[in-house]
């Protein structure tokens, strides 16, 4: 499912982490790269989140590929920020400007954006979802909100697919997209037809679930106490997040 | 687009965003009955799975937000709906983020809660034609109050993304025209061949 190696089945030490340590390790680091000031602290943020993208043992290449692929929103404010904000003027092109401080908020957003993707993804992108779901209900998440996440995660493949398939159909039959009306009712069309299956399938799924006997609720499965493992990782990382933040407090 | 990342809001932003965002959720799933979990899961499995296609339109593509036709078709059931599937998709693809959750659901999911519960009713009743025409309006609307939800919590985090937030506002306007169109074929074609699907909501 991720684009990471699998941890999961290594035999490797956050492994063996509970989610739940896990999951409130991540919450821990991301607020911690949110909140730092100065540049001081967002480089040492970043090199923290490295760190432990290196421990988590991500595939560099696939991480890569995720943090060059920016979203439009990110651009446009990156572009816009330098040439909007006041300050004072390091290069001017005619109307245009890039500020000194529109130049340093660009730069310090993104270390803080990159410092919490790669903490995501160092550790929770490594985690199955299925057990990312089991730790958040364990967390006291509503357990109905983690039956919706379980399904999602079950079913959107399947469903990714079958657009997939609607797609090949529909180039196959001669479709090419342009920026027309045309174009917009195939898309509407293959919209309402992934509705139609999915509410098909959901039919389906219901109907079998009710003759087994669901009435709205799975089983939960026990959850285990923590480990000293887990305690310890967990300390450890909101240590040296308090360091960080002392650190940039003081720069 | 709609998918704010971690480290670039305030924090009153992130938790205002995230305390209404919780009680939303939360009224939303007290609304899913127990036996229509399956049901709802599977939908929005669905509409996550189109959210993720890009739909190329000329030289560019298109990821649509859906906030729309997910109002029209899930009810308030969409708070829950886009939360897990914003959580996923800051989890697994590293879009949007998590302290950014709250802000995100609401940017996305409030628009399509309060125009699909007003228009679900009206297209429920309406011939396949009128209905396209219901829902493509509505879709467009709620691309556009993405739009300025967005730029607003831009503009209330930092007097200095006051320009940039008027420039994105921008951003959106082919994007309110796309999904308008898709949008209102898309309900035109369920009309005709499934019109339970639209019974939920209305």
């Amino acid at each position: 499912m991720s684009l990471l190696r699998a941890t999961d089945t290594h035999e490797h030490f956050l492994a063996r982490l509970d989610p739940r340590s896990r999951i409130i390790s991540s919450l821990l680091a991301v607020l911690a790269a949110v909140a730092m000031t100065s540049l001081t602290g967002q480089i040492a943020m970043v090199v923290a989140a490295l760190a432990l993208a290196a421990i988590a043992d991500v595939d560099w290449r696939a991480m890569l590929h995720r943090l060059a692929h920016v979203e439009g929103f990110m651009i446009v404010l990156l572009i816009l920020l330098p040439l909007t904000m006041p300050g004072r003027a390091l290069i001017a092109l005619g109307p245009f400007a890039l500020s000194d401080a529109g130049l340093m908020r660009a730069i310090s957003i993104v270390l803080k954006v990159n410092a919490a993707v790669i903490t995501t993804m160092a550790l929770l992108a490594t985690l199955e979802p299925v057990r990312l779901g089991r730790g958040l209900a364990s967390l006291g998440l509503p357990a109905r909100l983690m039956h919706l996440l379980l399904f999602l995660v079950r079913y959107q493949s399947l469903f990714r697919e079958e657009g997939a398939r609607l797609m090949e159909a529909m180039r196959a039959r001669g479709f090419r997209p342009h920026a027309n009306l045309r174009t917009f009712r195939a898309y509407g069309n293959f919209t309402g037809m992934l509705l139609v299956r999915s509410m098909e399938r959901a039919e389906r799924v219901e109907e079998s679930m009710r003759c087994r006997g669901f009435s709205g609720k799975f089983p939960l499965r026990a959850t285990r106490a923590l480990s000293a493992l887990d305690i310890a990782f967990t300390l450890l990382l909101a240590l040296i997040l308090t360091g960080i933040i002392l650190l940039d407090r003081l720069a | 687009m709609a998918h704010i990342p971690d480290g670039v809001l305030s924090f009153p932003v992130l938790v205002g965003g995230g305390a209404l965002a919780a009680g939303a959720v939360a009224l939303g799933l007290k609304k899913i009955g127990d036996e229509d979990i399956p049901r709802t899961a599977i939908l929005s499995a669905g509409f996550f799975a189109l959210s993720l296609f890009a739909l190329p339109v000329g030289p560019s593509s298109v990821h649509l937000l859906l906030g729309g036709l997910m109002g029209i078709v899930l009810g308030t059931a969409i708070f829950p709906a886009v939360c897990v599937a914003l959580l996923l998709q800051a989890v697994m693809f590293g879009f949007g983020g998590l302290t950014t959750l709250g802000v995100n659901i609401l940017n996305i999911a409030l628009p399509g809660a309060i125009i699909g519960s007003l228009v679900a009713p009206l297209i429920y009743r309406a011939t396949p034609a009128r209905a396209a025409l219901i829902a493509g309006v509505a879709s467009a609307l709620c691309v556009g109050l993405t739009g300025l939800m967005v730029a607003a919590a831009l503009a209330l985090s930092s007097a200095d993304y006051m320009l940039s937030a008027r420039v994105m506002i921008a951003t959106y306007i082919p994007l309110m025209l796309i999904e308008g169109f898709v949008g209102g074929f898309c309900i035109s074609f369920v009309k005709r061949v499934k019109p339970e699907l639209l019974a939920g909501a209305a």
